[in-house]
């Protein structure tokens, strides 16, 4: 690695904080930092880690898939429209564009003292600072069989499976969706995927579709997707506010909830959701998500450990726009760090910012937007909303668009 | 010899940092473009590009956007975000790249000087 200016500058600063001590030519080992889940967020930061921390941060990538498959556009499996295949993201890219090491693996364990991860293969992993970043998980509801009633919540399997049922159906049958108590991932999701399901019904020739929202109202787009239920699905789609799910059979499909009892052809049950299992099991979770700094996402309860993404418990949406973003908030803080360089200075403080952005198809070809800005609240150490923008209705010129905001995230993130 | 040469390097530094910022900031703060606008504002398909934009370019439409007195798409939303001060930073920072990625050196960018004829175009109506 030859020593560019930048680096030249960085260790004169570092020397000079350290009690002016020229590191200049002293080697430093590379910071080891292992990232916990090849999703928006630990792929994202992995990438940067080394963009801009060069060989001074060694990144090791774990996820128990060699593609990481989007969320982002999967309700257009749904409509045959795309693909799993046009989803699916190559780890192995990262490795040979950046020089994260990808190791294939589940990790199954965090032991912050020792600084080792764990897989489910007994492989360890030792790091100076581990980012978690898988995601979430499903909290239990009574009698539900994912393998026969389908979240399609983690782009993959469920979603094909959803896509079969969905195949299946004919004139008159109905399809029962259930929407989970926020925070959830992606908040207008739901509601997307509500309009898409009627879509479905209404192509194959009419029929029923019974949305359970568990929230007291729409939790995003308000405004839009009232209308969108109303003029384009008001003959196909009832839409039943404050319905918690209490149990499903199965087998009947039927669903039960605090607003009654229903049976429909096709059930997608979306449950609760919460902080990925491994987050969970190493102490990092207060209540269903992890609480971290979001000036550098390190976790509030054990130092060295970051937690990115959906399983983070800050206030910003759980989207994979904003995982992106947070995910640079962390590599900038991480290589500061290892540094020896400040991270709560005043100018930084100052311009912690992220960002969002959602699309979503109301139809098969037209979408609606939803954007989003934080920065953070010096006061409280929060981030706080600083702007929220949506567009009036939905439209042709938004699909498209959607396409491209959607292989630049797409690119950012895995390329 | 040697801690003398650095104490006066690290104070020419700090000199220079108050006048031109912190270049891995305005980095920072333009990172969160690329979501959309492509790693280092190398975009993809038909989104615009960042890189190599003129600062004063950059600076003056995300400003218009900013002051939309009826934000319509999406970027005029996103500008709202952001402080003029934090605009100038990102304007500065896709400005100091090449327009072609393939003459990018990640960490090599220079913080461009301060433009005068830049600075003397702002509008200071607040
Ligand atoms: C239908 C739908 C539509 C959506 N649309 C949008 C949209 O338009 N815009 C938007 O911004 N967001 C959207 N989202 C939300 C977005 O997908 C998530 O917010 C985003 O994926 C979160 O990123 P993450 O990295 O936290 O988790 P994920 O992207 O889910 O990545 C987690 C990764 O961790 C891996 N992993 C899990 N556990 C382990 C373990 N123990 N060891 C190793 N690896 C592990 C998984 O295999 C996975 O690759 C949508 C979501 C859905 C369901």
């Amino acid at each position: 690695m030859t020593i560019n200016r930048r680096q030249f500058v960085q260790g004169t600063l570092l020397g000079g904080l350290a009690g002016l001590v020229p590191v200049i030519g002293r080697a430093q080992a590379a910071e080891r930092v292992v990232v916990i889940g090849g999703g928006f967020a630990g792929a994202s930061v992995a990438k940067y880690l080394r963009l801009w921390g060069d060989d001074r941060i060694d990144v090791t990538l774990v996820d128990p898939n060699p593609n990481h498959v989007s969320c982002v556009l999967s309700n257009l499996i749904l409509t045959r429209q795309l693909e799993l295949s046009d989803l699916s993201f190559p780890l192995s890219e990262l490795d040979s564009a950046y020089g994260v090491r990808v190791v294939q693996g589940t990790a199954v364990g965090l032991d912050t003292a020792a600084r080792q991860v764990q897989l489910d293969n007994g492989q360890q992993l030792g790091f100076d600072r581990a980012v978690v970043a898988p995601g979430i998980s499903f909290m239990d509801v009574p009698g539900l069989d994912s393998a026969k009633v389908p979240h399609a919540w983690i782009a993959g399997s469920s979603t094909l499976l959803l896509r079969n049922q969905l195949d299946g159906l004919t004139a008159g049958n109905t399809v029962i969706m259930t929407i989970p108590a926020a925070p959830y991932r992606c908040p207008p999701g739901p509601y997307e995927r509500a309009c898409l399901l009627a879509d479905n019904v209404q192509r194959a020739g009419g029929g029923r579709v019974i949305v359970l929202d568990a929230n007291d109202h729409i939790q995003a787009e308000r405004e839009t997707f009232e209308r969108a239920f109303s003029e384009l699905y008001g003959d196909t789609l009832e839409y039943y506010p404050a319905a918690q799910l209490e149990a499903v059979d199965s087998d009947g499909l039927r669903v039960f909830t605090s607003q009654g009892e229903f049976s429909g052809d096709v059930v997608n049950v979306i449950p609760n959701q919460q902080a990925g299992s491994v987050v969970r099991n190493s102490g990092l979770t207060d209540g269903r998500w992890a609480p971290v700094d979001p000036v550098t996402y390190e976790s509030a309860l054990q130092e060295g450990i970051y937690i990115l993404g959906d399983s983070q418990g800050t206030s910003q949406p759980k989207s994979a726009h904003m995982a992106s973003s947070q995910a640079k908030v962390c590599a900038d803080a991480i290589i500061r760090a290892a540094s020896g360089m400040p991270t709560h200075h005043t100018e930084r403080l100052e311009n912690i910012t992220t960002n969002s952005a959602c699309y979503s198809p109301i139809t098969r070809d037209q979408a609606s937007w939803l954007t989003a800005n934080f920065a953070l609240d010096q006061g409280t150490g929060n981030m706080r909303l600083s702007h929220i923008g949506a567009s009036d209705g939905w439209d042709r010129e938004s699909y498209r668009d959607m396409f491209d905001w959607a292989d630049n995230l797409f690119a950012d993130v895995f390329r | 010899m040697r801690p003398i040469l650095i104490a006066g390097l690290l104070l020419g530094l700090i000199a220079q940092a108050s006048i031109a910022h912190d270049p891995t900031i305005n980095r920072l703060l333009a990172s969160h473009c690329a979501q959309c606008h492509g790693t280092d504002g190398y975009a993809v398909g038909d989104m615009d590009s960042l890189a190599g934009e003129s600062a004063k370019d950059l600076r003056e439409d995300l400003r218009d956007m900013r002051r939309e007195d009826q934000p319509e798409n999406i970027m005029d939303h996103q500008a709202i975000g952001y402080t003029e001060e934090q605009i100038a930073r990102i304007a500065r920072f896709y400005a100091s790249l090449p327009d072609d990625r393939d003459d990018l050196h990640e960490n090599d960018f220079e913080d461009p000087e301060e433009d005068e004829e830049d600075e003397e175009d702002d509008d200071h109506d607040h």
